[in-house]
């Protein structure tokens, strides 16, 4: 063929190519129900229905948001006891959970060559009941082991054992508080953690107890200590040996040594009892068995300055009514209990039991089992006397130490039954995996604290083939008896509620979500002879944790490692380092300095046999010998169990860190841990930069009609936790973009909590959104006018309009514009949890924040159907609404009655690279924490 | 010349395809005319479409409905009697959408409802077709032509999601 | 009661009736207009490089077509301004509308148009006396043919309306929704048909004038010839192209097989108009002239017949919506017919009771017998007389009988429910009485 002609031929062909592109578009569908829905049920409406999360053992009220039947966001119930409304960053992750793609989604049988195979529900009760009777038989003990369970459930569990001979066990959490159960029993009789009514306390010290993260009810207290802060007369301070969550937003943190709280509390309980304020007295033989200190001897063991005990003292005398929680940290070593004790008995001699430590509501940690629980249960499995082990959500193999060798055990069980709906370590060494439904897909209930019953209510029938707890148990109970289910557990909890809060009560029950059952009061008194007792050697030598000390504290991000296979917890930054994904060790600037650390250096870490390498973070704040790195990092440390409590403690001593020499590739999003001078968040020398720099705008001034929607974050509320985030990732349908993009600094995240770390040793937390800037670079540079400004003050992006210049992110000082470098997978069912009321963006588009324009919109929708402007307060957005502390405002700053417009308007509100000129939408309320007349840091 | 009007020629073809795919008036399950409903038993839009004035989504009738009159109505025909057996064995009818707008497009049905707009302004008359088919292009400037024409709002943000 | 917009609803025969005078007289019209437009054009620019090249056979060739163009006055009368004034008056009963917009620029077409033609008519006078022209007649013919040209664009947004009904509301608000992208191409699609029509009536008709026998020498036909052959093949090399952008450019309701299915065949007509034209380049003998012209009305018949096609699909539903509501009336009057052999003064209120059950319980009730519901003579009377009662069940039906199948929520405004109550209590206890 000649050259002309082919490539003649080849034009042709190219094309006539292209005409085969004029293919169908993926025409959609619409399928007719067969039955109309509901009365009153319409579609495109959201509607909201009441449940608890179960993420963690705190038990926070939801609201769930459905669309179409599918559950697309959580909210905090408003009202409810625990949680009034807020929601936590797990809590808000937790919809990950329900539609993971990972989950198990059939009873999973493991066979003879160790893989597992699934099975049919029948078959797997049939085994179970067979090897229930075998083990009977074979003179083996059927044991039945959970995490900690409240509510119905926990008298079915009782029912089930009593009713086929399996022994409870101690229900097992890592995060027992058993030193505080423990001390409370030995002083006052109730061995249990109270319940703390921060919110009445006009001087709160916490010692080592992470309140805002982690510690009992976070949201509880977040809540509550936003409430005390409005008050002018309230103080807190924080005595931790690291730097915690906590620590980062107190008032003032004392850096305590590894150990020593017991000395400062000692020394502060011996000046309540000379100074007061003292409602109730000491037994003489507890006064003498006090060990006494002067301000320097305590200021010499504790490391803590002469100055700051002293002004502690003098606050705790001044104090109408102070409250001291211990616990976390301060509790977790060999002299934790003498701590707990000690924090008890300053609580009894200022008489604030029960009105701050209230034991009749307490949390119901009492029947929770220790460490030293489970190395009995590992002892009796290596003896070889479990038949069938019943393991229900909780992870063991994973959070024992490595000496308990739990792992190897476990496998002696004649037959293992794991429930849990993600594979976690436990899960992989049992025999039988029983899938758990999500606790969005059953019926239950939770009793998180003494006298508040929440309600567990489905949203959505089982997406697989699991079944709930209760289910599984009824079941079980009656293939045993071989007469089949005596009831569902769904009939089974209405009757157990009908029987206890009658019929109108378990309708309203049904209907709020939630019960507050009124409570008679409990009267405690002090034992002085075992106060005495345990005061005697309370500050003994020889009992700290031996420095340099490694802490594996309990994860903002995963608690005790549970919530690890949620990747968007992996997504979302750590509030004090910003390191998002992988594994790191914080290590003080002094000794990193000494041993020649910088960020992402390798080092390698042992004690004893144990060792590991760890990438190396600066964490300014943290004092000399001491290191920190989250709990879940570390497989089965070995840590060491304390006789007295059974609590594990959280602290590797004497460990030897040395470099190994390598560099790892770990995130870490912040540009800088210092503002460096810039006056992103006020200091006092900064307060007077204020006014721009006086060159005109040359565009036309813009004006509002109706609206114009502005927003206020308080920061001296905000404390970092990053519950907005998660909640903006979830209603935005924002991307979870892996490490990888990380690495290169492509953060997805439209909200983000930047930690500036001050001179004097403060943290201050600054949530950076898009400011809706007035006078915004990115809306003039834009080519194609993707980027404008719409009337009502907000900055708008019209995804499908940007063609991916990112001029506009290039011009945006405060970096929060969003690109999407690739055409980002929602692997099914994720692609269910999307919001409908926002496109999914492709790859090329830029994105960010918008101030929940899709919420916007539904509430003018609304309000357009009354004929009738959208009131203050009527719509806010998703991190508004999620902040536990209350921390972001959001309104209508043309009206001059809104709470926005309020607080916009104070002298401490500013807004951030004002002498730019952009003219931000966004106010933040500077000053120190807790207010502008409390002094900084120390 | 023979060559260019060959390559006008594919082009004109091409089109042709392009319009065949548009989709214009796709074939559905059950062929349901609206002539007969509509015209001939006057019912009105919202008969069926009920959520047109109380949401954004204009919806259609559960299956349900249609067996109401249908059960006894014009049984002998084979479509209703497809429709009985989807209503049996409580199979979803798979309707191919007319009118589908894009996941970036919010459009209330309710506000342009309540506005006053009758249903015929953007879907033609309906009462005619024996098979749908759509009479408005659905293309950006369709829709604002006619808010610009009557004074609705213009703000991206109105109908960009 | 559907309506179109706040048109004046016809009846599909009277429809019928405009769509087919549109286009007969659009075939008449434009075939005109082509002819004059094209050679107007054709005779300035002669004019024009006559003075250039200082050659007389240009303007002589210039004057002939002038000549050939204008034929007289009545012609442009009867072809040119006639057939407007029926488009006009077509318009006028089709957008019976509030606006009066659509009237006004009508009026400015037909104002434009005659100014054009007055002054074209000049220039072919002003032709016709001397070769040598001065320059502002030249300049009046042309400000002539725009004038024309400008009307006849107008004339192609007003056309182009057609075929979006969907536009007819808008047009009273905002004279701007005249014109669209269509209407453009549209406007180039006939120009470059004129100019080739006009290349082939070249062709046919000048260049063998039996009278001015100087001049008329082989260079003078060969002027002609390469004039007409070159216009001509120009034209169906561009028209083409404007048809693709038409197919483009026309809304989708408009588009269908035989849409495409007559594109095609102005397609294969422009081939064979320029195979014809190549084939008999340098032959001489005859010409293809006629050939030519004739292909070129076939052209245009296909082109009128393609937009007359998409006029049909765009209004098929409008049309079928009169179809059935005139079968509805018709069926009315002959009920009508046969309810007023039997109509006394009270049931004035209860016909309107009787259309509502006629049109909408007829489908399941009868009085006597059941069909889907039960036989109203069973179920009316326990009503008792009370309108109020009946009319509470009309508006939210509950099942009574489980014998009989749910009766559907029928969504009817107040005043039908009440007509039929009314209706339904009398007509049983007449049925009864009786």
């Amino acid at each position: 063929m000649k050259r002309r002609d082919f490539l003649r031929v080849l034009g042709v062909l190219s094309g006539s190519t292209l005409l085969s592109a004029c293919g169908s578009k993926t025409s959609k569908t619409f399928v007719s129900p067969i039955l109309p829905p509901e009365e009153g049920v319409i579609p495109g409406e959201a509607y909201f229905s009441p449940s608890t999360c179960t993420e963690c053992p705190a038990g926070c009220g939801l609201s769930v948001k459905r669309r179409e039947g599918w559950p697309i966001k959580l909210e905090g119930a408003p009202g409810h006891p625990i949680n009034d409304g807020g929601l936590c960053i797990r809590g808000q992750s937790s919809l990950t959970r329900l539609y993971h793609p990972e989950r198990v989604e059939t009873p999973m049988l493991r066979n003879d060559r160790g893989k597992f195979k699934a099975v049919s529900w029948e078959k797997a009760f049939s085994l179970v009941s067979e090897s229930l009777a075998g083990s009977r038989d074979a003179g083996r003990k059927n044991l039945y082991l959970s995490g900690r369970t409240t509510g119905s459930l926990s008298r079915l569990i009782d029912a089930f054992c009593s009713r086929l001979g399996v022994e409870r066990l101690p229900e097992f959490e890592v995060y027992s508080h058993s030193a505080v159960a423990e001390a409370n029993g030995i002083l006052f009789g109730e061995r249990d953690v109270p319940r703390y009514r921060i919110g009445k306390a006009d001087l709160l010290l916490t010692v080592g107890a992470d309140i805002l993260a982690t510690h009992v009810s976070p949201v509880s207290y977040t809540r509550e200590l936003s409430r005390a802060r409005s008050r002018e007369d309230f103080r807190w301070f924080h005595a931790e040996p690291h730097l915690s969550l906590t620590g980062a937003n107190a008032d003032r943190r004392f850096v305590v040594r590894p150990g020593r709280e017991a000395v400062l509390l000692a020394y502060l309980l011996r000046q309540v009892l000379d100074r007061g304020p003292r409602r109730s007295g000491l037994p003489q033989e507890a006064v003498d068995a006090l060990p006494r200190f002067s301000v320097g001897k305590a200021s010499e063991k504790t490391g803590v300055s002469a100055e700051e005990l002293a002004e502690l003292a003098d606050r705790m005398a001044n104090a109408r009514h102070p409250l001291v929680i211990a616990g976390g940290v301060s509790t977790s070593h060999r002299g934790g209990l003498e701590v707990a004790a000690l924090a008890g008995m300053i609580q009894w001699v200022t008489g604030e039991i029960p009105r701050l430590v209230d034991f009749a509501r307490n949390e119901k940690y009492g029947g929770t089992g220790t460490f030293r629980d489970m190395e009995a249960l590992s002892a009796r499995l290596s003896r070889g006397e479990a038949g069938v082990l019943f393991l229900s959500r909780t992870n063991p193999v994973f959070s024992l130490p490595g000496g308990f060798a739990f792992r190897e055990n476990v496998r002696n069980a004649k037959l293992s039954v794991a429930f849990g709906d993600l594979l976690d370590e436990t899960m992989q060494e049992a025999d039988l995996i029983l899938p758990l439904s999500h606790s969005l897909e059953s019926w239950g209930d939770v009793e998180p604290r003494r006298g508040v019953v929440s309600l567990v209510k489905p949203v959505l029938a089982p997406l697989y083939g699991t079944l709930s707890e209760g289910d599984i148990l009824l079941r079980l109970m009656g293939a045993v008896s071989g007469e089949g289910p005596a009831t569902g557990y769904r009939d089974y909890l209405f009757a157990e509620w009908t029987k206890r809060f009658g019929k109108k009560g378990k309708d309203a029950f049904s209907r709020n979500g939630f019960v507050v059952e009124a409570l008679p009061g409990t009267r405690v008194t002090l034992n002085g002879t075992k106060a005495a007792a345990l005061l005697k050697d309370a500050t003994a030598e020889g009992r700290e944790p031996e420095t340099p000390v490694l802490v594996l504290v309990p994860s903002l991000r995963t608690f005790d490692g549970r919530s690890r296979g949620l990747p968007l917890l992996s997504e979302i930054p750590d509030p004090l380092t910003t390191i998002s994904y992988g594994r790191w060790l914080s290590v003080s600037p002094g000794t990193a300095k000494v041993l020649g650390l910088k960020d992402r250096m390798e080092a390698n870490v042992s004690s004893g046999g144990w060792s590991q390498v760890f990438p190396v973070k600066i964490q300014p704040g943290l004092a000399e010998g001491v290191f920190v790195a989250s709990r879940d990092f570390v497989d089965s440390p070995p840590l060491a169990t304390d006789g007295r409590t059974g609590e594990a403690t959280w602290f590797l001593e004497g460990i030897r860190i040395g470099k190994s020499g390598r560099v790892a590739a770990i995130p870490i999003l912040s540009g800088s841990p210092s503002q460096r001078g810039r006056g992103l968040i006020p200091d006092p020398s900064h307060r007077d930069e204020k006014g721009h720099h006086g060159k005109e705008s040359f565009y036309p001034e813009h004006e509002h009609k109706g609206y114009r929607w502005a927003m206020a974050i308080d920061l001296a509320l905000c404390n970092g936790c990053s519950a907005c985030v998660a909640a903006c990732y979830i209603e935005n349908n924002v991307p979870v973009v892996g490490k990888k993009d990380h690495l290169k600094g492509r953060e997805m995240s439209w909200l983000r909590i930047e930690p500036f770390y001050g001179e004097t040793g403060n943290v201050d937390f600054l949530p950076m959104l898009c400011q809706q800037c007035d006078s915004a670079p990115c809306e003039t540079v834009c080519p194609v006018f993707a980027a404008y400004h719409n009337p009502e003050g907000l900055n708008v992006q019209v995804y499908n309009r940007c063609v991916g210049t990112r001029y506009c992110s290039n011009n945006c000082p405060y970096k929060v514009r969003r690109f999407n470098w690739f055409w980002h997978t929602w692997r099914k069912p994720l692609d269910r949890m999307h919001n409908p009321d926002l496109e999914v963006r492709g790859a090329g588009v830029m994105e960010k924040c918008t101030f929940c324009i899709q919420r916007i919109r539904a509430a003018k929708d609304r309000a357009k159907d009354d004929s009738r402007k959208v009131r203050d307060g009527e719509v806010t957005t998703a991190c508004a609404q999620s902040c536990p502390t209350g921390a972001i405002t959001f309104g209508n700053l043309l009206d001059p009655e809104s709470k926005v417009y309020r607080l916009a308007h104070l002298a401490r509100a500013y807004r951030v690279f004002e002498g730019l000129g952009t003219k931000p939408s966004v106010y933040y309320l500077g000053g120190a924490k807790g207010g502008p007349e409390k002094e900084g840091h120390g | 010349m023979i060559a260019y009007f060959g390559v006008v020629f594919l082009a004109m073809a091409g089109l042709a395809v392009a319009w065949q795919q548009a989709g214009l008036s796709p074939d559905q399950p059950i062929a349901f005319p609206h002539t007969i409903h509509v015209s001939k038993l006057s019912l009105p839009c919202n008969f069926c479409h009920i959520y047109v004035d109380i949401s954004r989504h204009a919806g259609g009738p559960p299956v349900e409905k249609c067996m109401s009159c249908h059960k006894s109505i014009a049984t002998e025909r084979e479509e209703i009697r497809k429709l009985t057996r989807y209503y049996e064995e409580k199979r979803p009818i798979e309707w191919n959408r007319v009118y589908s707008l894009p996941d970036h497009v919010y459009f209330s049905h309710k506000r342009h409802v309540k506005a006053g707009l009758d249903c015929s302004e953007c879907h033609g008359m309906v009462g005619a077709m024996k098979k749908i088919r759509r009479v408005g292009s659905l293309k950006m400037g369709w829709c604002v032509s006619c808010h610009r024409a009557r004074g609705a709002p213009r703000d991206c943000a109105t109908c960009h999601q | 009661m559907a309506s179109w917009g706040n048109l004046q609803p016809l009846s599909p025969e009277f429809y019928s009736l405009l769509r087919h005078g549109l286009f007969l007289v659009l075939f008449l019209h434009l075939l005109f207009l082509g002819f004059l437009v094209g050679g107007s054009t054709v005779s300035l620019l002669l004019n024009f490089l006559g003075k250039e090249k200082r050659d007389p056979s240009y303007l002589r060739f210039s004057q002939e077509l002038m000549r050939t163009v204008l034929i007289s006055k009545s012609a442009l009368f009867i072809f040119g301004l006639v057939p407007l004034l029926l488009v006009w008056f077509v318009y006028a009963r089709v957008l019976f509308v509030a606006s009066p917009l659509p009237w006004q620029f009508w009026a400015v077409i037909l104002a434009v148009l005659t100014l054009g033609f007055v002054l074209l008519f000049l220039y072919r006078q002003a032709r016709e006396r001397t070769l040598e022209l001065f320059p502002m007649t030249a300049a009046a013919g042309a400000a002539g043919l725009l004038a024309v040209i400008l009307a006849f664009f107008l004339f192609s947004a007003g056309y182009g309306i057609l075929f979006n009904p969907a536009k007819l509301p808008l047009l009273q608000k905002q004279i701007r929704f005249f014109l669209s992208w269509n209407a453009v191409v549209k406007f180039l699609l006939f120009l470059a048909f004129f100019f080739g029509m006009t290349g082939g009536l070249i062709l046919l008709l000048c260049g063998r004038s039996a009278e001015g026998g100087e001049g008329m020498n082989a260079g003078y036909r060969g002027l002609v010839h390469r004039f007409g052959a070159n216009l001509a093949i120009l034209a169906t090399f561009v028209l083409p192209v404007f048809l693709l952008l038409d197919l483009v450019t026309l809304p989708e309701i408009a588009l269908s097989a035989e849409v495409f299915v007559f594109s095609a065949a102005v397609l294969l007509l422009s081939l064979a108009v320029c195979l014809t034209l190549f084939l008999s380049d340098g032959k001489g003998k005859g010409g293809p002239g006629g050939r030519v012209v004739f292909l070129f009305v076939l052209i245009f018949l296909a082109i009128l017949l393609h937009d007359d096609a998409a006029v049909g699909n765009a209004y098929q539903d409008r049309i079928a919506f009169l179809t059935m509501q005139k079968a509805a009336v018709t069926a009315e009057a002959g009920k009508e017919a046969h309810r007023e052999e039997s109509a006394s003064a009270e049931k004035t209120e209860t016909d309107a009771g009787q259309v509502v059950f006629e049109k909408i319980c007829a489908g399941c009730h009868r009085f006597d017998i059941r069909v889907v519901g039960p036989p109203l003579n069973e179920r009316v009377p326990t009503y008792g007389g009370d309108v109020e009662k009946l009319k509470a069940f009309i508006r939210a039906p509950v099942k009574v009988n489980p014998g009989y199948p749910s009766m559907p929520k029928l969504g009817l405004p107040e005043e039908e429910i009440d007509a039929v109550a009314r209706y339904l209590i009398a007509h049983v206890k007449e049925e009864t009485s009786k």
